[in-house]
C-alpha cells in the first residue's frame, strides 16, 4: 500500500501499463511537458518520451479518432479530453465508430482505446466546463463507462480499462483529484463490472458513484447518529453494471435511495430504478427516490452552483422521507 | 386561490379527528357546501363542506389519519394552481396518530412491493394491518408484526365494519364506566296510570307537534327527583364528593351507528312544553347526526330508555361516567297489581336505577327510587 491522491493513482495506472505493454501510450491537449490542464499525467512525458506521450491539435476529434485508427492498428491509446464538456466535439468518432466497428467486422477488428477525461462541478467552471453526463456514454453499446471515487479504485480500474479491448469512458472528478487515499502498489486490477460496498448498512441503501460517494458517506454518518443505518453502494462502472450486488443490496435494505451529479432527466438513476423495479421489485419497502442536480445548466454563481450539486443534506432529507 | 382544507373544531372541548372517507377524488370539482370528507370525533362522525366552488386539487391525509383541529387534510382550488405554499405548511398530523389503515386516495390498500410480496408469501391479509411507514404504507416491519401476532378470526363472515368512531367510543367509554366504578341496580315498578292520564288531559286538542311525550313528564320527574333529593346528581372527583348544583339530564337516543346522549340542561328549571321540545329537537338531530358536541356533554343523570320496543321490563343500565348513577326505563304493560286489598290492572312500568356504590349505597339509592315513584304515581306533585 502506499499513499496517494486519486490524479497520482490514475497516473501510476496508467505507468504499470505503459511499462508492462509498449503498445500502450497517452495523447492529448497538453498531456506531454505541461502534464495536463489538471497534473494527471505529469512526469510521463520524462519518463516513456515524446512517441509515448503525445500533445495534440485542440481539436477532440483528432484526439479520439486518431486514438481509434491506432487502436485498429494495433496500439492501445488513451486519449485525453480535457473536460467531459467537450466529448461532443468527438461524438461520431466515440459512438458510430469506436463503439460499432468490432461489431459490425464481425469480431475481426477490435477497439482497445480509453477515454480519459474529467467531469463535474464545484470550482466555478460555468456550464461549459462542469457537467456530469455519464449517461451519455452509458447509452451507447459498444462503450463501457467508468467512474472511480477512490484513489484505488481510480487505479485498479485504469489498468483494467487500458487492458480491455473495448472503447471504455474512464471519467474522473475534478473535485476528486487532489484526494488521498491507499493504493496497492503494481499490477492492482479492479474488474469492470464489480460494484464496491463502500459502506455496510442495513436499513437503506444509497447508490452513488465518482464524488457522490463522499456526499453519500457524509450522510450516512449524520443518518447513523440518527439510527439509520445506511449501505453505500458504489458501482465503480456504469457499463458493465453491477446488477447483482445492487439487487443484493436492496433485498437486504428494502429501500433503494440513487445519488447522482447528473441531472435528473434521463440520468442514470432512472435506468437503476428502471432495473430494480423490473428484477427487484419484490425487494422494495418503499418507493425508489433519486437526488441528483436539477435539470438546469450549472450556474456560475457560487451559491447557485452550491445549491446545484447534491448535498448531504439533500440525501438525509430524502432518507428520513423514506422512514 | 388555493384554500386549504383544515380539521374543524365540531366543539369546545375537540383537540383530534380522525380522518372518515373521502367523499370526493382528487380532481374532482366540488360546489360550495358540498360534503368532501367525513371527519369522526369521539363523540360524533361529521361531514365537512367545501368552504368554496372549486377542485379538490390533493388529499393529504387519507382516512384514518388523526389530526390536530387545524391540521391540513386536502387542498381546494383551481386546477394548475401553485398550492407549494399551502403544503409546505405540511399536515400538521398529531403527535400520536393513530397509524391507519393505509388506504389510498381510490380504495386501493398502500402496501410496499416487499411487504405484499411477504404477506402473501406467509397467507396474511394484509387489508386488515394498519401501515406505518410514510402516508400510511404498510412496510415489511408491518407485515412482520403481523406474522409475528399470528391470523386474526378468520371465521366466514357475511360482513364487516371497522371498529372506530363512534363506535369504538361507545365501547371504550362503556369498559371504563364497568371497570372503574362498583356498579349496583336497584329494579322496581311502578303504575302509569296518574301520568297516562295527565298526559292524556295536557294532549287533549294540541297539535301533534306540541303532543307531550310520555319521555318529556318522566324527564320532568327524574329532575323533580333530583331536585328533591340530589343523592344521585353527585360526582368522585379526585378525594371529593361533589353534589352538583345543575340538574343536567342526558337522553340516550339509538343512531343507526349506536348511541348518543344529547343533553337538557336544567330540565327541573324548564317547563314541560320546553323539555318536551327540547327532546324532540335533541333526538331528531341527533339521528340525523347534526348534534353539535357540546350538546352532547355535560350530563349529570342519564335516562336510556327501552321502553318503546316492548319487550323489557328490567336491565342493568352502564352509567356514563363521571356520572354516578342511570336510570333504565323499561315497557309500560298491564299488570295486575293489588291496591287496597283488590287485584286491579294498572299498566306498570319498569325502572332500574345504576348507581356507583362507592359513592352512593343501595339505601340512598332507594329512597330516591322512592321519591320518584311517589312523584309518577302522583304526576302533579312533579309541577308543585
Amino acid at each position: 500500500m502506499k499513499q496517494m491522491t486519486y490524479a497520482e493513482a490514475i497516473r501510476d495506472g496508467m505507468r504499470v501499463e505503459m511499462h508492462k505493454d509498449p503498445n500502450v501510450y497517452l495523447q492529448g491537449e497538453d498531456v506531454a511537458q505541461f502534464g495536463g490542464c489538471f497534473g494527471v499525467t505529469a512526469g510521463l512525458y520524462d519518463e516513456f518520451g515524446p512517441t509515448r506521450v503525445m500533445n495534440t491539435p485542440i481539436s477532440e476529434a483528432v484526439i479520439v479518432g486518431s486514438a481509434v485508427g491506432a487502436a485498429l492498428a494495433g496500439l492501445r491509446p488513451i486519449a485525453e479530453i480535457m473536460f467531459v464538456d467537450f466529448m461532443g466535439c468527438c461524438m461520431d468518432e466515440l459512438f458510430n465508430q469506436a463503439a460499432k466497428l468490432r461489431y459490425m467486422n464481425g469480431g475481426k477488428c477490435k477497439v482497445p482505446i480509453v477515454v480519459r477525461t474529467p467531469c463535474g462541478a464545484g470550482m466555478g467552471a460555468a456550464a461549459q466546463h462542469s457537467q456530469c453526463v455519464e449517461s451519455w456514454f452509458t447509452h451507447i453499446p459498444g462503450v463501457k463507462t467508468v467512474m472511480p471515487s477512490t484513489p484505488a479504485d481510480a487505479k485498479g480500474l485504469m489498468i483494467a480499462a487500458i487492458r480491455d479491448d473495448n472503447p471504455v469512458m474512464y471519467i474522473e472528478h475534478k473535485q476528486l483529484l487532489p484526494v488521498p487515499g491507499d493504493v496497492p502498489e503494481g499490477e492492482y486490477v479492479v474488474p469492470l463490472g464489480k460494484a464496491d460496498i463502500k459502506r455496510d448498512g442495513s436499513d437503506i441503501t444509497i447508490v452513488a458513484w465518482s464524488w457522490m460517494i463522499q456526499k453519500a458517506l457524509a450522510a450516512a454518518e449524520e443518518l447513523a447518529a440518527k439510527g439509520i443505518n445506511v449501505e453505500i453502494l458504489d458501482p465503480r462502472t456504469l457499463v458493465p453494471f453491477d446488477k447483482d450486488a445492487l439487487l443484493k443490496s436492496v433485498a437486504k435494505t428494502g429501500k433503494l435511495l440513487i445519488v447522482h451529479e447528473e441531472v435528473k432527466t434521463s440520468g442514470f438513476g432512472g435506468e437503476i430504478a428502471a432495473l430494480v423495479c423490473e428484477e427487484g421489485f419484490d425487494y422494495l419497502d418503499a418507493p425508489i427516490k433519486r437526488v441528483t442536480a436539477p435539470d438546469t445548466p450549472i450556474p456560475f454563481a457560487p451559491i447557485l452552483e452550491g445549491a446545484f450539486i447534491p448535498s448531504a443534506e439533500k440525501i438525509i432529507k430524502a432518507v428520513e422521507s423514506m422512514f | 386561490m388555493a384554500t386549504p382544507i383544515i380539521m374543524p373544531k365540531l366543539g369546545l372541548s375537540m383537540k383530534t379527528g380522525t380522518l372518515g372517507k373521502w367523499l370526493k377524488k382528487e380532481g374532482d370539482s366540488v360546489k360550495k357546501g358540498e360534503a368532501l370528507v367525513e371527519v369522526m370525533t369521539d363523540k360524533i362522525t361529521n361531514k365537512v363542506e367545501s368552504p368554496a366552488d372549486g377542485t379538490l386539487l390533493t388529499i393529504i391525509s387519507a382516512k384514518g389519519t388523526k389530526l390536530p383541529v387545524g391540521g391540513l387534510m386536502g387542498v381546494l382550488g383551481e386546477a394548475g394552481e401553485d398550492i407549494s405554499a399551502i403544503l409546505a405548511a405540511g399536515p400538521a398530523a398529531a403527535g400520536d396518530a393513530a397509524p391507519a389503515a393505509a388506504a389510498a386516495p381510490g380504495g386501493k390498500v398502500k402496501i410496499s412491493p416487499a411487504a405484499r410480496k411477504l404477506a402473501e408469501d406467509n397467507g396474511v391479509d394484509y387489508t386488515r394491518i394498519s401501515g406505518t411507514g410514510p402516508d400510511g404504507r404498510i412496510t415489511r416491519e408491518d407485515v412482520e408484526k403481523a406474522i409475528e401476532e399470528g391470523p386474526g378470526d378468520e371465521r366466514p363472515t357475511i360482513k364487516v365494519q371497522p371498529y372506530e368512531g363512534m363506535r369504538k367510543a361507545i365501547g371504550e367509554n362503556m369498559l371504563a364506566s364497568w371497570t372503574s366504578n362498583a356498579k349496583v341496580t336497584e329494579h322496581v315498578s311502578v303504575d302509569m296510570s296518574g301520568i297516562l292520564t295527565l298526559r292524556k288531559t295536557i294532549n287533549e286538542g294540541a297539535k301533534d307537534k306540541d303532543k307531550i311525550s310520555v319521555t318529556a313528564l318522566l324527564t320532568k320527574a327524574v329532575a323533580k327527583a333530583i331536585e328533591i333529593n340530589p343523592i344521585v346528581n353527585i360526582t368522585l372527583d379526585g378525594d371529593e364528593v361533589k353534589t352538583l348544583k345543575d340538574i343536567n339530564i342526558g337522553m340516550a337516543v339509538a343512531v343507526p351507528d349506536g348511541l348518543i346522549v344529547p343533553v337538557i340542561r336544567n330540565a327541573n328549571g324548564k317547563k314541560l312544553a320546553e323539555v318536551n321540545a327540547e327532546i324532540n329537537d335533541l333526538a331528531k338531530r341527533g339521528r340525523k347526526n347534526k348534534l353539535e358536541p357540546d350538546e352532547m356533554s355535560g350530563a349529570t343523570f342519564t335516562i336510556t330508555n327501552l321502553g318503546g320496543y316492548g319487550s323489557v321490563d328490567w336491565f342493568t343500565p352502564i352509567i356514563n361516567p363521571p356520572e354516578s348513577a342511570i336510570l333504565g326505563i323499561g315497557r309500560t304493560i298491564d299488570k295486575p297489581v293489588v291496591v287496597k286489598g283488590e287485584v286491579v290492572v294498572r299498566p306498570m312500568m319498569g325502572l332500574s336505577l345504576s348507581i356507583d356504590h362507592r359513592i352512593i349505597d343501595g339505601a340512598p339509592g332507594a329512597e330516591w327510587l322512592a321519591v320518584l315513584i311517589k312523584l309518577i304515581e302522583n304526576p302533579q306533585k312533579i309541577f308543585i
